[in-house]
C-alpha cells in the first residue's frame, strides 16, 4: 500500500518536473513570425556584435569577437550617418599576447570635463580582465589600465556609475566545461551582481541569480536592471547611497533576455533576446548546429517600472542570427548578434513612451 | 513484471498525449508582447465587426452581431477616407423573424457585365444556417434578393464568392447545439468541411477537417486558401475547372486562424488570429472570462503558396479583444473582433 502511494507520488513529482523542465526549454517552440519596424539590413555579415552603445555624434560601438580566438577581438564603430562600419585603434596597448581576447560586455562613462572612457570585460584563458580606454577622435582607444580581482571572474556585462566603479554581472560559477555545462542545463541560480569601487570589488548580490546577463541603469541612476537569462526574467534593484542594491521587482519576459541599453530621455529599455532556450543551449554545447532567431523588445518604463512591452524586431535567424543587443538612436535600431551579423533597421514608427521620470 | 511493465508504457503514452494537448492549448504561454505597424484608433467601440471586407474605394464591409443565440444583426460600412461608419438600410426586407441573426462571414461578387455588386452574408437563425443575397444599390443601401439554404448546411463559418450565387462556404461544426459544438472542438473531431455551392445546391469538396474557419481564393482564381482553426494551419486547395478541390500545401502557423482577406494587387493574404487556444476556446461557453488576446498575421505568397509569415499586430487583449479578421487598404489595417471593438492603425511599413 505505502509503496503504491510511493510509486503514484514519485510519477507525479517526475511528470511535474518534465513539463516544467521541457517548458523552460522551449522544447516545441519553432515559430517565429517576421517582425520589422522599417526596411533592415546588414552593416556587418560576421565577427559578431554581442555588446553594444551609443556614444554620441551618430557613432555606435561594438564589441566584436567573442567567438574568435586568442587575442582576436576588436572595438567596432558604426556610423549611423553611413553605414560604415570601421575597428577602432588601440593606442599603448600592452605587450600581451592574449589582450583583447573574446570581448564581452561593454560600459562608459562621461566624466564632468566631457572625457569618455570605455571598460570592456575581456576572457583571456587565464582569468577575466576589464580593460580601460579612453575614448579619442578618429576612432582611436588610448588604453588605460587592465583592472582584475580574484572575485571578478566569469563576467558578462558591466555598467559604469564612475569613474573606474561599476556594477558586474557575474553569469555563472564554474568557469570549465562540462561543470559549466551542468551548471545550465540543470538550472542552478548561482549567479552574482558585483560592484567595483575603483579598488576593490564587492558582491551586492552574492548569489542566486540563474544567469544574471545584461545589467544597466536607469537615466536617474536610481534602479539597476538586470536580465536574469536563466530564469528569462528582468529584474529591478533599488540602489542605495552606497551602492548597495535590494530587490525592487521581478518581471517575467518569457524569453531569454539577453543585454539592455537604455534611453537616456525616455528611459526605455531596448533588450536583445533569444526566443528558443533549447537552440541557445545546443549552440552552448556546440550540438546540433541549430539555427538562432531573434528578437528585439523595447521595455516602456514608468518610474522605473515596466509599463509595457513591444516586439519591435523578430527573425527566424537568417537575416540575425542570435541577437545579443539593441539600441535605438534617431529613427533607427542598432541590433547585435554573438557571432555574426549586425543589423540595422529603420523605424517607421514607434509608439510614445509614457511621459514621466 | 509485465504487468507493471505494460503499466508503465501505458501512463507514459497518456502521458505524451497529455502534453501534447497541453501545447494545443498553448497552456504554457505567459506573455503576449504588442506589436503595432502604426499609430492605431477605433472606428467602432463596439458591437461586433466578425467580418471584415475591403470592397474598393475604401469602403471596407462589416458584419456585425456574431453572437451564439443571437436573433439579429447588422450590415455596416466603413469609409476609410473619412472615417464615418454607418449602418446600411435593407430595402425590400423580409420581415423575417431571426433575418439576419448572429451574421458571420460575408463576401461579395462584382458582376462584370452589368457592375453591380452582391454581398453574400452567412446567418444562424435558430432553425438552419441561411446565406442572404443582396444587391448594394447605393453606399447605403442593400436590396434583398434571395436566400439560399442547403441541406448540407450545417454550423458554417465564411464563405467566398466565384461567380454570381456560386461560393465555397467553411462547414465549422456538424452540430447545431453549443454543447455538441463544444465537444468536437475540445475533443478536436475532425467534422468540417468545404462545400460548393453551384447556384442551385451544395456539395461537398473537402471533407475530415478541424474546424475550417476563413476562406478565401488567390486573385487568379485558381487557389481556395482554407484557414483550420482547430489544428492552426493554413490549407492551399488548387481548384479545377469542375470546381472540385485538391490539397496542395499546408502550413503550420501556431495560432488559431480566423478570416482569410487576399489582397488583389498583391495577393497577399492578411488573416487575424489568437495566440492563445486555452481561452478563445473558452469563447463558446464562457466559463471563466479570459480577456482574449487579438492578431494579425500577414502571409507574403508567391506562385500562390507561402514564402513569408510577418507579424502586423499584437495585443494581449487589453487593448483590442479577441480579433477575427482583416483588411489592409489604403495604407491602413483595419481590424475586425468577434463581438468587441473594430480597430484602425497606419501602416507605416510594409516590407516588399
Amino acid at each position: 500500500m505505502w509503496g503504491c502511494i510511493f510509486a503514484v507520488a514519485s510519477v507525479g513529482v517526475l511528470s511535474m518536473f518534465i513539463i516544467q523542465y521541457r517548458d523552460w526549454i522551449d522544447w516545441n517552440k519553432k515559430f517565429i513570425y517576421r517582425v520589422a519596424p522599417g526596411p533592415c539590413k546588414q552593416v556587418l555579415t560576421e565577427g559578431g556584435s554581442e555588446d553594444i552603445t551609443y556614444i554620441g555624434n551618430d557613432i555606435v560601438i561594438i564589441s566584436s569577437g567573442i567567438g574568435e580566438g586568442e587575442g582576436e577581438g576588436v572595438i567596432k564603430a558604426l556610423d549611423l550617418n553611413t553605414s560604415q562600419v570601421v575597428n577602432m585603434t588601440i593606442r599603448g596597448a600592452p605587450d600581451r599576447k592574449d589582450f583583447m581576447t573574446k570581448p564581452h560586455g561593454i560600459s562608459t562613462w562621461k566624466d564632468e570635463r566631457g572625457e569618455m572612457y570605455l571598460y570592456v570585460i575581456t576572457h583571456p584563458l587565464s582569468e577575466d580582465r576589464i580593460e580601460v580606454f579612453k575614448l579619442k577622435e578618429n576612432n582611436i582607444l588610448k588604453y588605460k589600465r587592465t583592472i582584475t580581482d580574484p572575485l571578478m571572474v566569469n563576467m558578462n556585462d558591466l555598467v559604469a556609475v564612475g569613474r573606474d566603479k561599476f556594477y558586474i554581472t557575474r553569469f555563472i560559477h564554474y568557469r570549465d566545461k562540462p561543470l559549466n555545462m551542468l551548471e545550465i542545463v540543470t538550472q542552478r541560480a548561482w549567479g552574482a551582481l558585483l560592484y567595483f569601487d575603483g579598488k576593490k570589488e564587492r558582491p551586492v548580490v552574492p548569489t542566486g541569480l540563474s544567469i544574471p546577463n545584461g545589467i544597466n541603469i536607469s537615466p536617474d541612476q536610481k534602479m539597476i536592471y538586470v536580465s536574469e537569462f536563466g530564469t528569462k526574467k528582468l529584474l529591478g534593484y533599488h540602489r542605495s547611497e552606497d551602492n548597495l542594491l535590494t530587490k525592487a521587482w521581478s518581471y517575467d519576459v518569457d524569453t531569454m533576455v539577453d543585454n539592455i541599453e537604455v534611453d537616456p530621455d525616455t528611459g526605455d529599455l531596448w533588450i536583445g533576446c533569444h526566443p528558443i532556450a533549447l537552440r541557445v543551449l545546443d549552440w552552448m554545447m556546440s550540438g546540433f548546429g541549430l539555427t538562432l532567431p531573434s528578437q528585439v523588445l523595447r521595455f516602456k518604463m514608468e518610474d522605473n517600472m515596466v509599463s509595457s512591452v513591444e516586439e519591435i524586431y523578430a527573425d527566424d535567424g537568417s537575416e540575425l542570427y542570435g541577437s545579443t543587443a539593441a539600441t535605438y538612436i534617431k529613427g533607427k535600431l542598432v541590433i547585435g548578434s554573438i557571432t555574426a551579423e549586425t543589423v540595422v533597421c529603420e523605424v517607421n514608427y514607434l509608439s510614445p513612451s509614457p511621459t514621466s521620470n | 513484471m509485465f504487468a507493471s511493465s505494460l503499466w508503465l508504457a501505458l501512463l507514459g503514452t497518456g502521458f505524451y498525449y497529455f502534453l501534447e494537448y497541453r501545447d494545443w492549448l498553448d497552456w504554457n504561454v505567459k506573455v503576449i508582447y504588442k506589436v503595432q505597424p502604426g499609430p492605431c484608433r477605433y472606428a467602432l467601440e463596439g458591437g461586433g465587426s466578425e467580418d471584415v471586407i475591403h470592397i474598393g474605394g475604401g469602403i471596407i464591409l462589416i458584419s456585425s452581431g456574431f453572437e451564439f443565440g443571437a436573433k439579429t444583426g447588422k450590415i455596416k460600412s466603413l469609409n476609410l477616407n473619412t472615417s464615418e461608419v454607418v449602418t446600411l438600410n435593407i430595402r425590400n426586407d423580409p420581415n423575417r423573424e431571426e433575418f439576419l441573426a448572429g451574421i458571420h462571414g460575408i463576401t461579395y461578387w462584382r458582376d462584370p457585365n452589368s457592375g453591380k455588386m452582391y454581398l453574400y452574408t452567412l446567418t444562424h437563425p435558430s432553425k438552419e444556417d441561411r446565406v442572404e443575397v443582396f444587391e448594394m444599390t447605393s453606399p447605403t443601401e442593400l436590396t434583398y434578393i434571395r436566400t439560399i439554404s442547403d441541406p448540407l448546411f450545417t454550423f458554417m463559418n465564411n464563405l467566398v464568392a466565384v461567380g454570381k450565387d456560386k461560393f465555397y462556404i467553411t462547414k465549422f461544426w456538424q452540430s447545431r447545439d453549443t454543447y455538441m459544438e463544444y465537444a468536437e472542438m475540445m475533443l478536436r473531431m475532425k467534422t468540417g468541411g468545404v462545400l460548393y455551392y453551384d447556384g442551385k445546391k451544395a456539395r461537398q469538396v473537402v471533407g475530415d477537417l478541424e474546424m475550417p474557419n476563413g476562406i478565401n481564393i488567390s486573385p487568379d482564381g485558381k487557389t481556395v486558401y482554407v484557414a483550420e482553426f482547430n489544428t492552426k494551419k493554413l490549407l492551399g486547395y488548387s481548384r479545377d475547372n469542375t470546381n472540385n478541390l485538391h490539397k496542395s500545401w499546408e502550413v503550420y502557423a501556431n495560432t488559431m486562424l480566423d478570416n482569410i482577406d487576399v489582397d488583389s494587387s498583391t495577393g497577399d493574404l492578411y488573416i487575424a488570429s489568437h495566440p492563445i487556444a486555452y481561452k478563445i476556446t473558452d469563447s463558446v461557453l464562457n466559463f471563466f472570462g479570459f480577456a482574449f488576446p487579438s492578431q494579425v498575421l500577414r502571409f507574403k505568397m508567391r506562385d500562390n503558396m507561402v514564402s513569408e509569415i510577418e507579424e502586423m499586430y499584437s495585443d494581449d487583449g487589453s487593448e483590442l479583444v479577441a480579433s477575427t479578421a482583416a483588411t489592409y487598404a489604403n495604407g491602413k489595417l483595419v481590424i475586425g473582433t468577434v463581438r468587441d471593438q473594430l480597430m484602425v492603425c497606419d501602416v507605416n511599413y510594409l516590407s516588399e
